[in-house]
C-alpha cells in the first residue's frame, strides 16, 4: 500500500488514484443507464410497432391525453434536471457552504419530482375515471368513455403502452426521489467536497436518464398521434 | 487543489489526484433554456398537421424526434458531463443507443415490408396499415382475450 492512500480519506485501498476511483464508480453507472435504454426499448418499440398498424386508432387515443399537462410535467423534469445538474456542481467545489447549496438543490429537485407525480396523479384519476384504462379495465359503458374512441375497441392497447411506460417511468422517478433523499442526508452531514462527490455526480446521472426518456416518452404519447 | 476545482480549463485532465471538473454556471443554464425552448418546439409543432399540408405521413414524428433526439444530446453532453469526460462514458452509452438503432431497424425493415411481400409469403404476413382503413367500423364484435 502506499503512502498517498494515507493522504485522501476518500480513497479506497483498491484504487492508484482518485480519477480511477470516480471514473470506476461512473462506468459502472453508465453501463447501468445503457442497461436502462434496453429496459425501457421494447416498450418503445412495441409502441412504435402498434403505431404504425393502427395509426387511426393511435391518433385518436393521443388526443385524449392532455397536453398541457405533459408539457407542463416536461418542463417540471427540465427544471429539476437543471437543480440537480447543480447539486452536482456544488458539491464539487470546495467553498464555504457547499453542502448546504448541495442540500437545498436537492430539496428542489426533490419537489419537483413530487409536483411530476402528483400531475401524473391527476392524469391517471382521469382516466381511471372515464374507463380509458389497459386490457379488461377498458371501459367503453363509461357515460363518460370519450365518444371519439367508442369506434376503437383495439385502443385498450394504447392505454396498456401508455400506463406501461408512465407507470414505469413514475416507478423510476420515484427511486430517483429516494436517492436524492439520500443525498440530501449526507449533504447535512457536509460530506462532500472536491474530492467526495462521485455519489451526487451518480444519482445526477441517473436522475438525467429519468429526464432522457420523458424527452422521448412525452412526444411519442401525446403529440406525435 | 482546492483552486484548481473551480477552473474550467481541461489541463488538469493528466491530474490523477484532482478530479473535479466543473463546468461554469452560465453552461447549464443555457442548456435548460435551450430545453425549455425545444419543449416549446415540439408542442407548437404538435399543433401542425404536416400530413395534411405535405401529404407525407410521419413529419410529425420526424420533426419531434429531431427536436427530442437535440434535446437528449444536449443533456447528455452538458448536464451529463459527457463533453468532459472520459470517452468510455460516452462509447458505453452510446453503444445502447446503437443497438436500440438496430432493435427499431431490425423491427421496421420487416414491418414496413409486409404488405410487399404477401402474395409470395401466403397468409401470414399481411399488411396492417391495409386493414387498418377498414378495420374500426367493422369490428364491433369484443374479444375477452
Amino acid at each position: 500500500m502506499s503512502g498517498s492512500h494515507h493522504d485522501n480519506p476518500y480513497l479506497a485501498h483498491h484504487f492508484d488514484t482518485p480519477r480511477q476511483q470516480l471514473e470506476a464508480n461512473k462506468l459502472g453507472i453508465w453501463l447501468f443507464l445503457g442497461q436502462e435504454i434496453m429496459f425501457f426499448s421494447a416498450l418503445f418499440v412495441g409502441l412504435m410497432i402498434f403505431r404504425s398498424w393502427y395509426p387511426q386508432m393511435y391518433h385518436t387515443a393521443a388526443h385524449e391525453l392532455s397536453v398541457p399537462q405533459g408539457a407542463f410535467n416536461t418542463i417540471v423534469l427540465i427544471c429539476s434536471s437543471l437543480t440537480m445538474a447543480l447539486a452536482v456542481r456544488w458539491a464539487q467545489m470546495d467553498v464555504p457552504n457547499n453542502n448546504r447549496t448541495v442540500f437545498w438543490l436537492c430539496l428542489a429537485t426533490f419537489a419537483l419530482a413530487g409536483v411530476f407525480l402528483v400531475v401524473k396523479y391527476f392524469e391517471y384519476s382521469h382516466k381511471i375515471h372515464v374507463g380509458t384504462l389497459p386490457g379488461k379495465f377498458f371501459d367503453p359503458s363509461n357515460p363518460e368513455f370519450p365518444a371519439a374512441l367508442k369506434q376503437f375497441d383495439n385502443a385498450k392497447l394504447f392505454f396498456g403502452f401508455y400506463f406501461c411506460l408512465t407507470g414505469l417511468h413514475g416507478i423510476h422517478v420515484l427511486a430517483g426521489m429516494g436517492v436524492i433523499g439520500w443525498i440530501m442526508v449526507r449533504a447535512r452531514r457536509n460530506e462532500f467536497n472536491s474530492k467526495n462527490f462521485a455519489a451526487v455526480e451518480c444519482v445526477g446521472l441517473y436522475w438525467h436518464l429519468v429526464d432522457l426518456v420523458w424527452i422521448f416518452l412525452f412526444p411519442l404519447l401525446y403529440l406525435v398521434g | 487543489m482546492a483552486h484548481a476545482s473551480v477552473s474550467a480549463d481541461h489541463g488538469h485532465h493528466d491530474d490523477e489526484q484532482h478530479i473535479a471538473h466543473v463546468t461554469p454556471i452560465k453552461v447549464y443554464f443555457a442548456v435548460w433554456a435551450a430545453l425549455i425552448v425545444g419543449t416549446v418546439i415540439t408542442v407548437a409543432v404538435s399543433y401542425v398537421d404536416f400530413n395534411v399540408i405535405l401529404g407525407v405521413p410521419n413529419v410529425n414524428l420526424f420533426v419531434a424526434m429531431i427536436v427530442a433526439i437535440t434535446k437528449a444530446l444536449l443533456v447528455c453532453a452538458f448536464f451529463m458531463h459527457l463533453k468532459y469526460d472520459n470517452k468510455i462514458f460516452a462509447v458505453t452509452f452510446a453503444s445502447a443507443a446503437i443497438f436500440l438503432a438496430i432493435f427499431f431497424l431490425l423491427t421496421f425493415s420487416d414491418l414496413m415490408t409486409r404488405g410487399q411481400v404477401d402474395d409470395k409469403q401466403g397468409t401470414f404476413v399481411k399488411d396492417h396499415r391495409a386493414q387498418q382503413q377498414v378495420a374500426p367500423s367493422a369490428t364491433p364484435q369484443r374479444s375477452a382475450h
